[in-house]
């Protein structure tokens, strides 16, 4: 992995690309990403998305199993409070989600890596605009590299 | 080889160390961020910890570390390339460390090349020279005055005396330490045996009733008993009594990686785990008393049966450390039948 | 007037003698330790104790008798265990006898030195953290007590470790997290003291998908530390027994506790108090707070 790119104005294209793992609903965001293809709406090309059945099927694990394989942040989208396909998955999520957030910021690891958001099947851009966000933070702090002393 | 005896006077004990530093990779007991006690590598005389304590963790990492890379693979180009590691490039030298700690690397010798060589293991142990320091006293867990063998196979064994150090020299890797900086150590004068069995009859670490002489045959008939439930049932089943143990040695293969790359390592494992060997088959000893049973007659049976010593050197950090104190001492003296009363008075329905 | 010890073994002969249980799960003390004990009608009771080393949560033994009639020695840290467990039905109370015991503060057994001399001290210095932030030193639920009820002192506020390290600044902390986590052996003594930890198979032994590598390392060890706070969260009822068998000596509940305070100040909740509350993550509020969702 190559180092971090030295923010500089005139540096057309950043040497470093930030690996961004997103999990995404399968009932809003995933479709919402979707539109975002459909209707042609350019974006960041950073994040590798897997889909899941809903919000609530994010286990912290899949989070920190990301990070450990490479991943420089990772961003977990599903439904809107009160939409969700499974009528209360994304409330338990979010407990869940302000735990590990909790917890990663106390570790000290910077919390812009691990972001969350609510985007709807219809709302294609907001979806747009997430990437964009998430991508240009990561672009600024760089890989993650937490101490990889366990690999030997 | 006869032992030989040296004086080695405090201040060239530093002097050694020193010298030692540009010849080997030192370990000595120092003290972590934490202020806790570790084998570490200090960077000069002052930060040696020069105690009876021992760290929690013994030295048998410096030869059997909880994570090896046994082989390492990477896919690219249209081929996959494969290296094994290379074996550590200095000598070490463990400076100071408790003799306990020391005498563990004989003990598991045996079973790192008993048919299979273990080449990971016996590079770093040919690498290997222990200059172990002895204790002034013996510790409230430590029991190292009930195993016969704990002192025999330790290169060079200092006792401090006033203002010196008396050094009992064991082994050619012994005599090659003294040779090299020979121009620091004395010729010792007097008796040094009988010095020497004073100061253990002093620091109460004299051998005394050996467990594996005394015990081993009562052992051999206990499996079946019936107190092994009661009294090793509190057992949780972690690794803390074989990690931090100097002669547990168990281990586990695992691959990790993927497609473009990955490695093959060992890692410590624990007898007295509920996943211990799952992997290849299962678990056979279905109730934790079974696996606790398992590690004390390993210990004190099957591995003596086999190799000779018992697999224990008294040290003691498998009661110190246990979150709920089984003491396997006490337990090896009640299943061996040298005590009646089993540890904390629990027996089971006749 | 009889000893607490007397007392305790008279108290539990009694039960053996009534038949009431089938085992008694208390303290006894031997070769300088007092540790768990497992004993039955026909065990030598001489060894029973309460003191202050008797540090282990007894209910982390509860899975293994699961089934028998069972007496117990309850401190204030069992007795909030039991009321999660029960919250999480995983109670057989009616199984249970109760023994409440004036808890007298456990002694850190890190600020013990050779002699001991330190047990009969009272300086709350020389305490567990939990011991001083306890709530009640004498048994509530006790279905039977054993000796003289004692005055609990105002609980300390506050979590003096976890707020040590909240002070470093981010990098500092960093590096001090991933200090702590390098020296962790993965021994996984932290979870198996815990009482609350109970599942059958934990992620750590997964395999398929393997969620964790067995290699020991210090990003490997914080994911696990992190997933077990998690799984603890709005759980823990902070008794510190995974700090206290560490090994190498990881404040390992620094973690547990950054998601009690946190859960106590955005979710008014604290777990272990009554045997009714759901614990946190099994539960939520349609405002929770989400100003960190995008």
């Amino acid at each position: 992995m190559s180092d971090p790119p030295v923010p500089n104005e005139s540096t057309p294209a950043p040497a470093w690309e930030p690996n961004i793992v997103g999990f995404l609903c399968n009932w809003c965001s995933y479709a919402g990403a979707d539109l975002a293809g459909t209707s042609r709406i350019p974006y960041a090309c950073n994040v590798r998305i897997i889909r899941v059945p809903c919000s609530g099927r994010v286990d912290p694990l899949m989070i920190l199993r990301a990070f450990r394989e490479g991943a420089d942040g990772v961003l977990v989208s599903g439904c809107h409070p009160g939409d969700c396909h499974y009528i209360e998955g994304n409330y338990y999520a979010r407990r869940k989600f302000i735990a590990l957030k909790q917890l990663l910021d106390h570790v000290g690891v910077d919390p812009r890596r691990l972001r969350f958001s609510w985007v709807s099947a219809s709302e294609g851009r907001k979806w747009a605009e997430v990437v964009e966000t998430v991508t240009r933070e990561l672009l600024e702090i760089g890989p993650y590299r937490y101490d990889r002393d366990g690999d030997d | 080889m006869d032992a030989e005896y040296y004086k080695l006077s405090a201040e060239n004990a530093a002097g050694l160390f020193e010298r030692a530093r540009a010849d080997y990779d030192v370990v000595a007991k120092t003290r972590d961020a934490n202020g806790n006690l570790v084998y570490g590598r200090p960077v000069s005389f002052e930060d040696v910890a020069f105690v009876d304590e021992q760290p929690p963790m013994s030295a048998k990492a410096f030869a059997l570390p909880q994570n090896e890379t046994l082989v390492r693979y990477e896919r690219g180009g249209g081929e996959i390339r494969a290296e094994t590691p290379e074996a550590p490039a200095r000598d070490l030298l463990l400076f100071g460390v408790n003799v306990c700690d020391a005498a563990a690397f004989d003990i598991i010798d045996r079973v790192f090349q008993w048919d299979y060589l273990d080449d990971p293991y016996l590079a770093r142990r040919e690498r290997t020279t222990q200059l172990a320091l002895a204790c002034t006293a013996l510790q409230r867990d430590c029991f190292c005055n009930r195993i016969s063998y704990a002192e025999d196979g330790v290169d060079a064994v200092a006792y401090p005396r006033e203002g010196h150090y008396l050094v009992k020299i064991q082994t050619d890797n012994g005599r090659r330490l003294v040779e090299r900086y020979r121009n620091l150590f004395a010729e010792a004068d007097g008796d040094p045996e009988t010095e020497i069995t004073s100061f253990l009859e002093k620091a109460g670490t004299a051998k005394r009733e050996p467990l594996l002489e005394t015990a081993q045959s009562g052992l051999a008939g206990a499996f079946e008993h019936a107190d092994w439930e009661i009294l090793a049932s509190t057992c949780i089943g972690c690794g803390i009594c074989t990690y931090t143990c100097p002669t547990c040695h168990c281990f586990d293969i695992q691959d990790e990686g993927g497609y473009v790359g990955g490695r093959r390592l060992r890692t410590w494992d624990h007898c007295t785990g509920r996943t211990f060997t799952a992997m290849p088959a299962h678990q056979p000893r279905d109730r934790q008393y079974k696996r606790y049973r398992q590690r004390l007659l390993h210990k004190f049976w099957y591995y003596p049966e086999r190799f000779g010593p018992v697999l224990c050197t008294g040290c003691g950090r498998c009661i110190t450390h246990c979150p709920v104190k089984i003491n396997i001492k006490e337990l090896v003296e009640y299943f061996g039948g040298l005590s009646d009363a089993p540890p904390g008075g629990r027996r089971h329905a006749p | 007037m009889a000893t607490i010890r007397e007392e305790l073994q008279a108290a539990v002969r009694r039960l053996f003698e009534d038949d009431k249980i089938d085992y008694f799960l208390g303290y006894v003390d031997d070769y300088g330790h007092t540790f768990p004990a497992i004993l039955t009608k026909d065990s030598d009771l001489s060894g029973l104790t309460f003191d202050r080393k008797s540090y282990n949560n007894l209910a982390a033994f509860l899975p293994e008798l699961r089934g028998s009639r069972l007496g117990l020695i309850c401190k204030q840290c069992e007795v909030r265990t039991l009321n999660v467990l029960a919250a999480e039905e995983q109670l057989e109370r009616e199984k249970l006898v109760v023994v409440g015991v004036p808890c007298p503060a456990m002694i850190d057994p890190r600020k013990l030195s050779a002699d001991e001399a330190e047990l009969g001290s009272d300086d709350p210095a020389l305490w567990q953290e939990k011991c001083r932030r306890c709530l009640e030193r004498n048994t509530p639920t006790a279905d039977l007590f054993v000796g003289e009820k004692i005055s609990t002192p105002t609980p300390a506020e506050g979590w003096p470790l976890l707020e040590e390290v909240e002070a470093k600044p981010a990098e500092e902390r960093e590096a001090w997290w991933r200090e702590q986590m390098s020296l962790c052996i993965r021994c996984y003594a932290c979870r198996l003291a815990c009482p609350l930890c109970y599942c059958h198979q934990c992620f750590v032994e997964d395999n398929k998908p393997q969620w964790l590598d067995k290699s020991v390392g210090a990003e490997n060890n914080l994911h696990y530390h992190i997933i077990r706070a998690i799984h603890l969260a709005g759980r823990c009822i902070e008794c510190q027994e995974c700090s206290r068998v560490c090994p190498v000596g990881i404040p390992v509940d620094v973690l547990n506790n950054v998601l009690s305070r946190d859960f106590a100040s955005r979710f008014g909740y604290a777990s272990g108090e009554t045997a009714e509350t759901k614990p946190a993550l099994v539960a939520y509020e349609r405002d929770d707070p989400e100003d960190f969702i995008l």
